[in-house]
Parts: structure tokens; sequence; C-alpha cells
């Protein structure tokens, strides 16, 4: 399979500020590829470099296997961008809207009034086809945004934060909408810092930190790559010093924590360590209240590694 | 108080409205000198090239132009053919012709040719008198010509007790003008800031709204802010045009900052009254104030220097009203005529206005509650 | 054509604030030509009366003369003799000369003393400082018969037939046969003042309009498409010719309206017409250029005012090249409008089409075009360099 976007050692200074430090990307076809990262790491540098709008010092940028530039319009054509701030004319109407950046891709009239249809049935705006900006809430403002960068069914699409200040519902909308997109073909690139989104809907993920890339790969990759396999929660009235010695001997134990009644156990992998717990408390005769028990999140992974970086260097 | 000094930072942040209101009396300021600002009325009096014909002998004629060559004239002889090709390519303004009488030719009738003209005429007078007198009083010619001579008995002089002329720049009234564009264009300034006031127009201006404070207090606060950079923008204007390109507005600064004072408050209130009661987006009560601001001007002698003057010829009521030239006239009878009565009253005239309008617009700010969000 | 289609959709949504704009610069021209076609009249020396006062404080035969002498060149306006009314008077410019005759004027100048009269003139009216050489030629000539022993009355009726004494003026034709003494018809002014509200409001309404294409996300959206940015400035540049051309014509036909249709019938029209829409093709590039260069609506305004003013003045259309220091008048050769306000002279001044006409007309016309063209140049390498940020 052809990378769709291929970037290698890319390099972008702000004065003696490294934004991006020779920075590595592969996105293949077909991914639902997610940049994940702090503010300030370089995601939207990197994407605003991708798309040829910021000029970088070194590096490759490569597009459906071809090099980006500015004049690529060949490559433009396929390729959708939905920009953190939402960019639209203020004195137009939805629809007008819609229909003036389509036709910066798609010179047929026809062929355009079919997509600039089929985006508002898309993002569900139909009721709102001839309000102006102005009037729609945030969410809807937000659909309006991305009914733009992709009336033209690009089979590239770029998200820059696309549900920042955006009510569930739309949230929903916009999230099902781009599982809709993959599913009809198109390659998305996500960038977020929300990490429930992201277990949502990516199929592989970059975690980007300090203008680099420092985790990449699947969900369940990533959620490996950090120590922590399970964490279980459960509610005991009392235990003693001996207990709590005894249950860090429980295998793949490696963090404990009691405090306020709440007994709370960290496991590195492991498949049965609830089993393994619960069983020491019939053992011991251990009442316990309620029980829950995590796997590892994002946010985890995210924490651990980027933690780590920090203890590293001091 | 920390209110007023975040809403001070707030507007120098505006970078560009603060720029360009500060900046572009400076560069017309500029523009304005360059082109007129060290003509003088003298220069309207230089020396006129003219060209002379003699088909005839005439000694009185040649000594009179001899003594007004260099000052008035600068006389150059011709054949009567390369007189007219001279006048043609415009190397002498009129040519005169000596034979029997004396003739003139010009091409166009304009104030060279007409100076021309006044001193023919004034010689043939002259040569006249001395001809009647030649005839009836022959015996008196002699005693007259020594008379004349001595200037210092029986001369009859007209004394010009104008204004003082000396630095007198013809031009400066446009100047006026320019500072009265400033005043009322710091009225940019205040749309601005009361923009981000109005519920209607601004996330902000929501925000402010239901904030527990009062809105006269933020409205306060608004317009010191306002009035305060404006007022420092037309200082450093009269600064640079008085101070730096010696432009001679007649005033003392005391009488430059008073003007300022009122001047820029005025700006200011009408941006507030133009905010509040036009109706629209921000772009239409931008319009709203450059178009008002703009004829302000214009009838206040911005682009045509005699302005006023016809106004107060056809219209006297305008002069009284249009900020402007209330401004241009207070600056006038400063400079011409010494005269405070009609500064302070202009100025108060000024004030009163802004006032009025103060007021109303606080009236229709108290009543606003949004139809429409 | 997509960005041209959407160009009008907003021309029409801001359609408000263009009315505005296109009605008060109508009523700008309008005040323009009126003043200009005024003041031209009042530059003529010699040929205007003056409004002036005597203020006759020795009531003489001598000074009664002089007073009658002054009022059939003027026309003479009673003032109190008070100070402040002298004053007020002057500064009202109810009067533009004011000459004072003292007391004992006659006997005084009978007695052969040193005597004095008093003038006090509006400062910049050039008309009165003629009514000083009025009264001084009389008082003058009066003096050369006084010392010849005449009796004042007999010097008065003397004094009053030398100075009917003319000298006769003859006009010159041109080189080139027509006569340069053609009256500026209104149509000359109107055209003259034109660049003002060109520059105004093609600046204020193309920028206006502009700048919502370049808001700085729209614009990188539009960067990010596959339509070339070629094209995209062709059919900005093109959206904005067609509807500063409309703004133009506008302009000509409220031109010639104000000049009650004579206008029509000349064929100076179509020349006035040429000059002024080339000259809107400066403008269009300017305005493209500088919404190019500034990021808010307020700035533009502010190059609207700066560029309107200073090209008008510096050009020589508010006030004359003539009294501008040779070097300024040499740096004005670098703004379009000198060019158009010589291209409006040959038109004004010309009474038939002749190739020498042509050839001066379209030289300066020529010179305006290539502002256009340069200006042009520079706006599309700004817009092709903003196509990548730093």
């Amino acid at each position: 399979m052809e990378a769709v976007v291929k970037i290698e050692n890319l390099v972008k200074r702000y004065g003696d500020l490294v934004a991006l430090d020779h920075f590595n990307l592969e996105i293949m076809e077909g991914e639902v590829f997610g940049l994940l990262g702090p503010n300030g790491s370089g995601k939207s540098t990197t994407i605003h470099c991708l798309l040829s709008l910021l000029q970088y010092d070194k590096g490759d940028i490569k597009v459906f296997g071809e090099e980006m530039k500015p004049d690529s319009y060949h490559l433009k054509k396929d390729i959708g961008v939905i920009m953190q701030n939402v960019a639209v004319f203020n004195t137009l109407t939805v629809e007008e809207n819609i229909d003036y950046f389509c036709g910066l891709y798609v010179s047929d009239k026809e062929e355009r009034k079919k997509l600039v249809e089929e985006a508002i049935d898309f993002v569900e705006l139909k009721d709102f086809r001839k309000f102006y900006p102005k009037k729609l809430s945030g969410g809807l403002l937000r659909r309006l945004n991305i009914a733009c960068g992709i009336a033209h069914k690009p089979k590239l699409i770029i998200l820059d934060e696309p549900t920042v200040a955006v009510d569930p519902q739309s949230r929903n909308n916009i999230l099902e909408g781009i599982k809709r997109l993959n599913q009809e073909g198109a390659t998305i690139i996500y960038t977020t810092h929300y990490m429930e989104e992201v277990e949502q809907i990516c199929t592989r993920i970059a975690i980007m930190d300090k203008g680099k890339c420092i985790a990449v790969g699947t969900k369940e990759e990533l959620k490996n790559m950090v120590k922590t396999g399970e964490t279980i929660q459960v509610e005991i009235p009392s235990l003693t010093e001996e207990n709590l010695k005894e249950i860090q001997q429980l295998p793949h134990t490696y963090k404990m924590n009691y405090e306020n009644g709440v007994l709370k156990v960290q496991y590195t992998k492991g498949k049965h360590n609830l089993i393994h717990l619960l069983d020491y408390f019939r053992e011991k005769d251990i009442v316990f209240g309620r029980v829950t028990s995590e796997l590892p999140t994002l946010n985890d992974v995210f924490l651990e590694i980027t933690g780590k970086e920090l203890r590293d260097r001091s | 108080m920390k209110l007023f000094y975040y809403q001070l930072k707030n507007i120098l942040k505006t970078k560009e409205t603060v720029w360009w209101t500060a900046a572009f009396p400076l560069v017309l300021g500029t523009l304005f000198y360059l082109t007129f600002g060290t003509a003088n009325v003298d220069d309207q009096f230089s020396k006129i090239p003219v060209g002379v014909v003699w088909n005839q002998e005439d000694a009185y004629f040649a000594s009179v132009l001899d003594e007004v060559e260099g000052d008035l004239f600068e006389t150059t002889d011709y054949e009567e053919e390369d007189a007219k090709k001279a006048l043609q390519k415009e190397k002498i303004d009129a040519y005169i012709v000596v034979g029997d009488s004396i003739t003139m030719k010009t091409m166009k009738s304009s104030i060279q040719a007409s100076i021309v003209e006044v001193f023919l005429n004034e010689y043939l007078s002259y040569k006249s008198a001395i001809e009647t007198i030649a005839k009836e009083h022959p015996e008196k010619l002699a005693e007259l010509v020594g008379q004349i001579s001595d200037d210092s008995k029986g001369s009859i002089t007209v004394k010009d007790d104008s204004v003082d002329m000396d630095d007198y720049n013809p031009y400066i009234t446009f100047f006026y003008a320019l500072v009265a564009m400033t005043c009322l264009f710091g009225g940019f300034l205040s749309q601005g800031s009361i923009s981000e006031l109005q519920a209607d127009q601004s996330a902000l201006g929501a925000r402010k709204n239901i904030a527990p404070i009062s809105k006269m207090k933020l409205l306060v606060v608004d317009v010191l802010t306002t009035w305060l950079v404006s007022f420092t923008e037309i200082m450093i204007a009269l600064f640079y045009l008085v101070g730096i390109l010696k432009l001679n507005f007649g005033a003392d600064l005391k009488y430059m900052i008073i003007l300022a004072l009122a001047g820029s408050y005025f700006g200011n209130s009408l941006g507030i009254f133009t905010t509040i009661f036009v109706k629209g987006d921000f772009g239409k009560k931008n319009a709203v104030l450059l178009t008002i601001s703009l004829v302000f001007s214009f009838f206040g002698g911005l682009m045509f220097a005699n302005m006023i003057d016809i106004v107060e010829h056809h219209i006297p009521v305008l002069n009284r009203i249009n900020p402007a030239a209330l401004m241009v006239h207070a600056f006038q009878s400063l400079q011409i005529y010494g005269d405070t009565k009609i500064f302070y009253r202009n100025l108060l005239l000024l004030m009163i206005f802004a006032i009025v309008m103060n007021i109303a617009s606080v009236c229709i700010l108290r009543r606003k509650r949004y139809a429409n969000i | 054509m997509q960005i041209f289609k959407t160009y009008f959709r907003l021309v029409n949504r801001k359609k408000n604030v263009m009315l505005i704009y296109i009605l008060v610069f109508i009523g700008l021209a309008t005040a323009f030509t009126k003043m200009g076609k005024e003041n031209d009249t009042i530059k003529k020396y010699t040929q205007q009366s003056v409004d002036i006062a005597v203020i006759d404080r020795d009531q003489s035969t001598l000074s009664k003369a002089l007073k009658k002498y002054l009022g059939e060149h003027n026309k003479i306006v009673k003032i109190k003799d008070e100070e402040k009314a002298i004053k007020d008077e002057l500064y009202w410019r109810n009067v533009e000369y004011i000459l004072i005759i003292p007391k004992n004027f006659q006997e005084q100048v009978e007695q052969n003393k040193n005597v004095q009269l008093i003038s006090k003139k509006v400062e910049d009216a050039a008309n009165a400082t003629y009514v000083d050489e009025e009264v001084t030629s009389f008082m003058n000539l009066l003096q050369f018969y006084q010392k010849s022993d005449y009796s004042i009355e007999d010097a008065i009726s003397h004094v009053r037939e030398d100075l009917k004494q003319e000298a006769s003026v003859s006009m010159v034709l041109k080189e080139n046969g027509e006569s340069a003494e053609k009256e500026a018809n209104e149509g000359y002014y109107y055209f003259h003042y034109l660049p003002y509200v060109l520059i105004a409001i093609g600046i204020l309404a193309v920028s206006s309009i502009l700048i919502m294409f370049y808001q700085e996300d729209l614009r990188k959206r539009c960067i990010c498409s596959s339509m070339e940015l070629k094209k995209q400035n062709r059919q900005l540049i093109l959206a904005n010719t067609l509807f500063c051309m409309g703004i133009t014509v506008v302009f000509i036909i409220i031109g010639v309206i104000l000049t009650g249709g004579e206008l029509v019938k000349q064929v100076n029209l179509w020349f006035y017409s040429i000059n002024a829409i080339i000259f809107m093709l400066v403008i269009i590039s300017l305005s493209f250029l500088l919404a190019n260069l500034m990021n808010s609506e307020t700035a533009i305004n502010g190059c609207s005012n700066v560029f309107s003013l200073g090209f008008c003045f510096l050009g020589g259309i508010f006030v004359p090249l003539s009294i501008m220091p040779d070097a300024v008048v040499k740096a004005a050769h670098f703004v379009p409008s000198y060019w158009y306000v010589m291209a409006n002279e040959n038109v004004t001044y010309m009474t038939k089409v002749t190739p020498s006409f042509l050839k001066e007309f379209f030289t300066n016309v020529g010179v305006e075009f290539c502002f256009a063209v340069a200006l042009l140049s520079v706006g599309l390498m700004v817009s092709k360099k903003k196509r990548v940020y730093r």
C-alpha cells in the first residue's frame, strides 16, 4: 500500500525555537490517523507545512507519492482542509458558502450542485441552508466548516482540532461523519487534544511533543507501551498493614494506594488480576464494596510517555 | 482604576486603528508642507518675464522700464515675430510694443498679464499728467521733477495696517482643517471600543453587559481612555506641525492644548454616537463616520481654502454647527485677530454638541434590551 | 467563475454601505465642481471688483473724490467707524479692503506735508492689493498737479482724465491657432476633481470586498484549494475592474447631468471619459495591492483617505502646481494624478481633434496606464509571496 502522506526529516525553526525537530510521519491509505499532542507540540505546524502553507527549513513532504509544493494543484484537488478557526464568509448563507468553496475545486455547475446538496445532507444542515453564519451556534458553525472542506469529496481530509467548543450532539455528528467519510474511502488526518475522540475513531495514532514524534502505532500498540495494564479500585472499609503487604505481593502488581476506604491497585500485564484480588479478599474474609476495573486510556499513555520524558530530563 | 488601565492597553493593542489615526495627520501634514508649506504671500509676485518690441525710440518709457527691471519685470528685447513666438512658447507672459502708442499682447488674461497691463496703464496716466502740466504750466515742470525726487516732503503713502504679514502663509487654513479632521477621525477609536461594549456587536460586549458592574462605569472608562489616546495623537500632530515643520499657527501652547482637548472630545463623542445610533454591522458604522467626517472637513476648508468664506456668505448657520469649521475658525481668530473670544465661543459650542450627543448615546444605551443577539 | 460570482454576491450584500459612499461622493463631486469654477473666476486679477469700505474722516473735496473714484471700479460697502466693526467686517469678509482717510487729509496734502492713508486687507485676497495701487496712482497723479500749483478741484478733474488712459491689449493665439483663453466649462471642473472621488471610493469599495476574501483562515483555505492562484487572482481582478468601471460610468453620467447635458454634444466628453477610465484602472491596481498588504478594514479606510488626499494635493488638483516648489513638482511626476491633470488640460483646451492633441493626450494617458500595470504587477507578486508564510 502506498503511503498517502510521507513526511521525512521535517525541520521548522522560528528563530531559536525549534518547532519541528526532524519530524517523521507516514500515513497509509484508508487510515484515520490521529495526531495527538499538547499545545505547542507542533501539530498545527506540521499540518501547515504539509499543505505548503508554511515555509520549512528542511525535509521532504510527499503526498500521493509526489512532492508537495505550493503549486501542486493536481494534488490539492484531492485534499480537503478543515482548519481550527471557522473560515467562512459572514455575509453569505450556509448554502452559498459551501457552493463557493466547492467551486474552488469543481468547476462544472451541475456536478457542483449535486455535491453541495450532498454536503449539506451529510452535516445535517438542511434546515439551516439560508442562514447566515452569525446566526449559527458553535456546533452548527463547525458543521458548516466541515461541509466547506469536504464538499468536493477529497481523498485525503485533514482536520485541525475540529471539535473545539462544540455541543455533544454536534460532536457526535462530526465524529460519525468522519467515520462515514473513511468508510467511503477517504484517508483522514485528525489533530486534537481530546483523547476520547481519538479513542473513538482513530485507527493509528502518533503522539507528538516538542516537535518530535515520540510514539506511533495503533491504540493497542500504544497502550502496550505503557506499564500500566489495568487499574482496579475497590471500596474496602478497613485493611491492615499486613493485608496491604500481601496484596502488594500479588502477581503483576506494581503500584498500590489505600486512602479514604478506597484501595487502588495498578497492574502491569495480566488478564486475571481481578480474580486474584477477589480470591484474596475471600480468603481473608475481607468485606468489600464496589469494584471497578479500568483499562489504560490514551490519557494514561500520554501522561506516562510525556511524564517519563520530563522525569528523564530532570 | 484597574479597569482604566486594562482598557487603555486594550485600545493600544488595536494597533491598526491607533496607527492610522496617529500617522495620517503626520503623513498628510508633511505632504501639505512640501507642496505649499513654505509658500508666502510674496510668492504671488515673482518677477514677470516680459518682452519688449521697440518699433520706435522712447526714452521716457525706457527709463521707466529700467526702474522696474529686476524687481517687477525681467525684460528681453525682441523683434515682433520673435516676440510672438516667445509668447506662444510661454517664455514670456506678455510683450509690449512701443510705437506711436504703447500696446500689449498676451495669450491669456492671467495675473501676470494683468500686472503688465496695470503697469502700462499707470505709465500712460503719468505720461498724460506730465504732458498736461508741460502744456499748461511748463514752468512748474522743472520744479516738479525736482520735488518728485525729494521723497522727504509731501509724500502720500498708503500704509498697510493689516495683519502682520511677515510669516503669513496663505495656505495655513489647510493645516487647520487637517487638524480638525484628525480630531474627527479620533472617532474611529471610540467606535472600536464602544462596539465592544454593545452586546449585539460582540461576544465581549455581551459579557460586559452581564457583568455586575454598572454600565455607566464601563462607558466612562471607555470614553476616558479613547479621549486620552486621541488627545495624545492630536498633540503629537500639532507638535509635528508647529514644532518640527515650524508652521506658524499663531497660537500658544496653552490654546493648542485646549483646542486639542475639545476637538478630541468631540470626535470621541461623534464616534460613540454614530456607533450607537447607526444600526448595522461595524463596516456600516465605519462608513457613516468616515463620510460624515469627510463632509464636515470639506466644509471646513480641507480641499478649498476659502470654503468657510463661501459658506459664510451663503449659509452662515452651517459654519456654526460644522465642528470642523468651528475649529478652523477658532485657529484663525487666534492667528489673525488675536481674539480669544471667538476661540472660546467656538470651543464651547463644540463641547455643547459633544455633550448633547453623549446624553443621547447614554439614553439609547440605557434602554437597550436586545431583541436579537 | 466562482470567485467572480461570489464577489458580486458580496457586493450585493454590502450594497447599503456602497450606496452611502456613492451618494456622499456624488455630493462632494458636485460641490467640488461648483467651488472650482467659482475659485477660478476669482483668480483673474484686475477685472474683478472688490468689496471695499472707505472710512472718510476728512469729508473734504479730495477725500470724496478719491472715494468716488474707488467706487467706480469697486463696490463700496458702508461700515461703522469703530475698531471692532472694522475687525469684524474684515474677518467675516463682508469687505476685503478698508481705506481709512485721516482727518485733515486735504489740508495736509495742500500743505505738502507727509500724509499717510491706512489700508486694511483680508490676508489672501490678491484683488485687494490692487486697490492699494488704485489709491496710490490717484494720489501720486494728484500730487503732480498739486505741486504744480493747480487747485484741488482742477487737479481732481485732470487726474480723472489721465486715469482714463489705457494701453490697448490684444490677444495672441497659440501656435496651433487655438485661443489660449478658452473658458473652461463646468465639465472641466467636474473631471478635474473627479480623481479625488474615484480614489476614495475605489479604495473603499474594492478593499472592503477584497478584505473579506483575505481574512486569514479563509485565505488559507483558498490557497489550499486546487484552483490556481493565478486563476483566483484573475477572477478577483476582473470582478474588481467590472465593479469599478461601473462606478466610473455612473460618475461620468453624473458629470454629464451636472453640466446640463451640454457635454454630450462635444467630442471632448469621450476623451474626458477615457482619461477617467484609465485613471480608475490605476486605482483598481492600487487597491488590489493595498488589500493584499493591509489586514483590517480600518487600515484600508486610513489608506483611502491618505491616498485620495495625498494624490490630489500632490498632483495639483486642489492646489495649483504653480505654487509648488520645483523639487516637489518633479516628485509629482511620480503620482498618477499629475498625469491625469495634464491629460485633462489637454482635453479642455482642445477645440478640434488634431494629431498633436492626440499625441499629447495619449502620452499622458499612457503614463497613467503604466502606473496601473506596475501597481498590478507588484500586487500580484505580493499575493504570490503571501501564499506561503514564514
